[in-house]
């Protein structure tokens, strides 16, 4: 899933154009409690996608895991958009047995080819369910981008959710302090 | 010159990053152009 780090890296791109080399230094002191946890839970959803067995136990163990990570760090901005985020997903994907459904017509506009019911993506979380199949279809991946990004992913709403939590979050960090020296307080 | 403070402030400023991908890959799940196109699809009995 190469899509979150471009789009992490797109959002630290833009974030330093606006703070400049002062905002990086800042999110160097950024200091999130029990990080282990959030690899973990990556270890975890890494399990998922490589061995695809137990998924539904891998989803729930990363769950666990991301919960008590967000609330170790629960006074970051951001983290209430995060914790919405993850658990729009999560619940999308444990009502479908640790899959993420991928809705048909969003997939053919990302891969071309042709697309069955029920088919796997290989390295990744998601099947290909229709509406009739997939369990709380309308939090799926059915959402793309609009024009030429459009092939990039198909995203769900806790995708969303989180994307713009963690860009709550790095901005947060990346301008902390900043305002402080704009009015010399 | 000390070059240790900046040195640190890089690998500080990469965990941080580090951590927030691994948030990230942990709980997104989009599906990508790369899986399809690089692997293919694959179609398993239900």
């Amino acid at each position: 899933m190469i899509v979150l780090p471009l789009a992490l890296g797109m959002m630290l791109v833009l974030l330093t154009l606006y703070t400049g080399i002062d905002g990086l230094k800042r999110l160097a002191q950024l200091q999130l409690y029990q990080p282990g946890l959030a690899i973990l839970a990556c270890l975890a959803q890494a399990a998922n996608v490589v061995l695809q067995e137990g998924r539904l136990v891998s989803v729930v163990l990363s769950v666990c895991l991301l919960s008590t990570f967000c609330w170790y760090n629960r006074a970051r901005a951001g983290m209430k958009l995060i914790v919405l985020g993850l658990a729009l997903n999560a619940a999308v994907m444990v009502s479908n047995g640790g899959v993420m459904p991928v809705a048909p017509d969003a997939l053919a506009l990302v891969h071309p080819g042709p697309i069955k019911q029920g088919m796997q993506l290989p390295r990744s979380k998601a099947q290909v369910m229709d509406d009739a199949t997939a369990h709380l279809f309308w939090l799926d991946d059915r959402l793309v981008l609009p024009g030429p990004l459009a092939p990039l992913a198909a995203w769900s709403l806790g995708d969303i959710c989180l994307l713009l939590g963690v860009g709550q979050l790095l901005h947060s960090a990346m301008t902390s302090g900043r305002i402080h020296e704009r009015t010399g307080t | 010159m000390n070059i240790h403070a900046p040195v640190r402030t890089l690998v500080r400023c990469l965990a941080a990053i580090g951590v927030v991908l691994s948030l990230l890959y942990a709980s997104a799940a989009p599906s990508d152009f790369t899986t399809q196109s690089k692997l293919g699809l694959s179609e398993v009995s239900r």
